[in-house]
């Protein structure tokens, strides 16, 4: 089986597109950063233009490392599962399409044990992709803006970390990240299964998770009891729970908290529950498909 | 007996004259005590209890120097201090202004007895319109101060004396103010929705109410503090 | 004599065509088994259940004696393939291609041992090189090798000279006769073309519709006795005139207005040719065509009824 899957992962690995996707994560982080340092301050005013009329807000320590890592992740929303359906998206399509497909499937090689291992070696692809972002993003703008307490601007409330309660906040959230970007790499794979060329497995996966993204933010009361807390993209935006602290009523935050732990989790699950859902269904499907490539 | 009575009435009508006379002097007292202090730095925590902010107690510096000059800095993190904020010193409301105090009679507050004075600003622009005082005659300290303004609408503070009550300087600090609304849109945000129940939230964020609460633990006082500080 | 596979009845359904209609056969060990069919005939489909890359809806198939569905593993382990034209990973090289298929199949990926067999197709030279700058012809060795690394009992090939020039279709016959003869393997290839076919196999399957048509050994199915002789010439009256009066009146089948069929065997022709030449008949062309030939080529026609060829 590891056989299998170091081969699986050579192939990705000798891709020249693979390293597409970490020079392209590169170059975005890069950009956000030099833009930030740059003129930071107006991107900040604008953030946090709701309560500059009622607060004293001390824009050059507020503009700090942590900040910056949380922004480039919230601009990167829709980029990085891109990039992460690119090479998914590719698994069974792009072997189709290459003619290599009907060679693998002759060897003495059970097709879920094939599946598996592709699968596998998308989600290291994923991970390392994810370990590469928070390389970027986290270390290399604290490097570049240094540490200090970190400001976020919800929607409604405004909320304050201090600078020692950060750092584990962002492995739990990277974490969280790895799974939901999996889950995006799932339905690519799925989606691979039915095509001989990787370019409609790739759109359709993008164009899911825009869609479903766009149900997930705008607020329509008729899709937000129904339809929301269903769509695997309302979920992927847990990891940002890990910020959100408790309060103690009083308007002051308590250190070391997490203002819904039961909700993270059960986002976890619902994303758990997707991956097997599509992963599970690729393996059934593909077992019986005829190969015709 | 017309004597007499004309001699009651003329006393009873200078007792309004009197009580303003008194009321006067107590300001005048109250105030050459806070004057003692031309500055101070001093060490402290802050507590914020704003409806939109949810941030954590912070070990604060507050600076001081008369008459009006207010500034709270965290120094080894972020503090979001609200604005008007500065009007958090006493000095502030009595300094250069000419008023006409308005005795009016006593009151309790936290238990202790006050003397309630009324100023009001002879400056027609000014922004204070009127600033309502709660003073302990005995220690010539203002406990509370209710102010109206015309552009931030009213703000009280409420202050509890310990150590530094000779200087006039308060161990704590309680300062209630209005809030401009907060609200950012969900397209801009992309907040997790974790599908609780925000409506409690949502009605403690229509009091537009904030209070910061400041613990002093000690004052430097009186060696000088830099104009740069302020700006 | 081993029986490699046997195939009983075996039908596949695509939605509303049947590629495979109730076909059975028998591929003896060290057979080179030929498969010929028209395009469209389902040689690639049946081709396809026996390496499992399609599910039959009906039939058996046995293969080393053991049941497909059930051995899957154990099978596939002795069979090497190519299907069509070699499809290789192009951003590899023709070495680290060979490896990952000797990893696949389980087998010694030894750097020794893979020059060796890249050594064995002429691609030792090369073996470092991206297969994206590969020729067509060092792709389709390549491919061999890769079929062949595991050492399998059975090769199947898949209408291998597709694409390939004279040279590369007369390596592939050699290839064939060299698996067969001195590695001792089992062979199946199939074709759409008959002439491919009875040069290197010693039995052979034709199917047309999904069905079978003819099946046995190549001698038995190509009699050179029975070699149809196409003559055209330059006076066809006087040819017809001269075969009528000759010796080779027996011979004659079919007269036409280009061309007049006689049928004979294949070591009379030479002969024949000498006799036409030396009564002054100018011939412009003798081309001799088995019978099987048109046999096949008037059944997938649709021109002949099924199963009457000995006629």
């Amino acid at each position: 089986m590891l056989a299998l899957l170091r081969i699986e992962l050579l192939k990705i690995f000798r891709r020249p597109r693979t390293y597409i996707s970490f020079a392209a994560i590169a170059a975005m982080v890069g950009i956000v950063q030099v833009a930030l340092k740059a003129d930071g301050i107006s991107y900040l005013q604008f953030l946090m233009g709701g309560m500059k009329d009622s607060i004293e807000i001390p824009y050059e320590v507020v503009l700090n490392g942590y900040l910056v890592c949380f922004i480039i992740l919230n601009l990167l929303l829709i980029h990085v599962p891109l990039l992460v359906a690119l090479v998914a998206g590719d698994s069974i399509a792009g072997e189709a399409n290459m003619g290599t497909l009907r060679l693998l499937l002759t060897r003495p090689v059970s097709r879920t044990q094939f599946m598996l291992m592709k699968f596998t070696a998308c989600v290291i692809y994923t991970v390392m992709l994810l370990v590469w972002m928070a390389l970027l993003s986290l270390l290399v703008s604290i490097i570049l803006f240094g540490t200090n307490d970190m400001i976020i601007t919800r929607n409604d409330v405004v909320e304050q970390l201090q600078r020692n309660d950060i750092l584990w906040r962002y492995i739990a959230a990277f974490a969280y990240a790895a799974v939901a970007l999996t889950t995006v790499a799932a339905l690519a794979f799925l989606l691979s299964i039915f095509a001989d060329n990787s370019i409609g497995p790739i759109v359709s996966t993008i164009s899911i998770v825009i869609v479903f993204t766009i149900l997930s933010e705008m607020q329509i009361p008729i899709y937000d009891k129904t339809i929301k807390p269903w769509l695997f993209t309302s979920h992927m935006l847990a990891w940002k729970g890990f910020f959100y602290s408790k309060s103690n009523g009083e308007g002051e935050a308590i250190a070391g908290s997490i203002e819904n732990f039961p909700a993270i989790m059960r986002s976890l699950s619902v994303l758990l529950g997707y991956i097997i859902l599509f992963v599970g269904s690729a393996v059934m499907i593909f077992r019986k498909k005829d190969i015709l490539s | 007996m017309k004597g007499i009575g004309v001699t009651i009435i003329y006393l009873f009508s200078l007792l309004p004259f009197t009580k303003a006379q008194e009321a006067l002097a107590l300001i005048e007292k109250v105030k050459t005590k806070i004057d003692q202090v031309k500055d101070y730095e001093a060490a402290g925590t802050m507590k914020t209890n704003v409806s939109f902010l949810k941030v954590p107690m912070a070990d604060v510096t507050i600076y001081f120097k008369n008459p009006d000059k207010l500034k709270i800095k965290n120094e080894k993190g972020i503090s979001l201090v609200p604005k008007g904020a500065a009007s958090m010193s006493l000095s502030n409301l009595m300094a250069n202004r000419k008023f006409t105090a308005i005795p009016a009679g006593d009151d309790k507050v936290e238990g202790i007895p006050v003397k309630v004075v009324k100023l009001l600003p002879m400056d027609e622009n000014s922004d204070i319109v009127l600033s309502t005082l709660y003073i302990d005659e005995a220690r010539l300290l203002i406990i509370k101060a209710r102010t109206t303004t015309r552009e931030n609408g009213t703000y009280e503070l409420i202050m509890q004396y310990g150590k530094f009550a000779t200087y006039a300087l308060p161990d704590k600090a309680i300062f209630s103010f209005n809030t401009k609304e907060y609200k950012l849109p969900k397209g801009i945000t992309f907040d997790y929705d974790d599908g609780s129940d925000k409506i409690k939230s949502k009605e403690a964020l229509k009091t537009n109410k904030g209070a910061l609460e400041i613990t002093y633990n000690n004052y430097i006082i009186n060696k000088g503090v830099a104009d740069a500080i302020f700006k | 004599m081993s029986v490699i596979i046997k195939v009983s009845s075996l039908t596949k359904q695509f939605k509303d065509v049947k590629a495979v209609d109730k076909l059975s056969f028998t591929v003896n060990q060290s057979d080179v088994y030929g498969f010929l069919g028209q395009n469209g005939a389902g040689k690639s489909t049946t081709i396809r259940m026996l390496l499992t890359l399609i599910e039959p809806t009906g039939g058996e198939i046995e293969m080393f004696g053991l049941d497909l569905r059930s051995h899957r593993k154990e099978v596939l382990r002795q069979v090497g393939a190519i299907i069509e034209r070699p499809d290789l990973y192009k951003y590899l090289s023709g070495y680290e291609n060979l490896n990952l298929f000797a990893k696949m199949n389980g087998v010694d990926s030894s750097r020794k041992k893979l020059m060796e067999q890249l050594e064995l197709v002429g691609l030792a030279d090369r073996a470092h090189s991206k297969a994206k700058t590969y020729s067509q012809g060092m792709k389709q060795r390549l491919g061999i090798a890769i079929a062949l690394v595991h050492d399998p009992q059975l090769v199947i090939l898949d209408e291998p000279t597709n694409g390939l020039d004279p040279q590369g279709i007369a390596d592939m016959r050699n290839l064939i006769l060299h698996l067969c003869r001195h590695m001792n393997k089992t062979v199946m290839v199939s074709s759409h073309l008959l002439n491919e076919i009875e040069q290197v196999a010693t039995r052979m399957l034709i199917i047309n519709n999904g069905k079978k048509i003819v099946e046995g050994s190549v001698e038995e199915l190509i009699d050179p006795a029975k070699t149809t002789v196409s003559l055209e010439t330059t006076d066809v009256a006087s040819a017809l005139h001269f075969i009528e009066s000759s010796r080779w009146n027996t011979c004659l089948s079919k007269a036409a207005t280009e061309n007049i069929l006689l049928e004979m065997h294949k070591k009379d022709i030479p002969m024949f040719n000498s006799d036409l030449v030396h009564a002054g008949i100018g011939v412009s062309s003798l081309q001799p065509k088995n019978s099987l030939e048109n046999y096949f080529l008037d059944v997938t026609a649709g021109k002949q009824h099924v199963g009457t060829f000995k006629d």
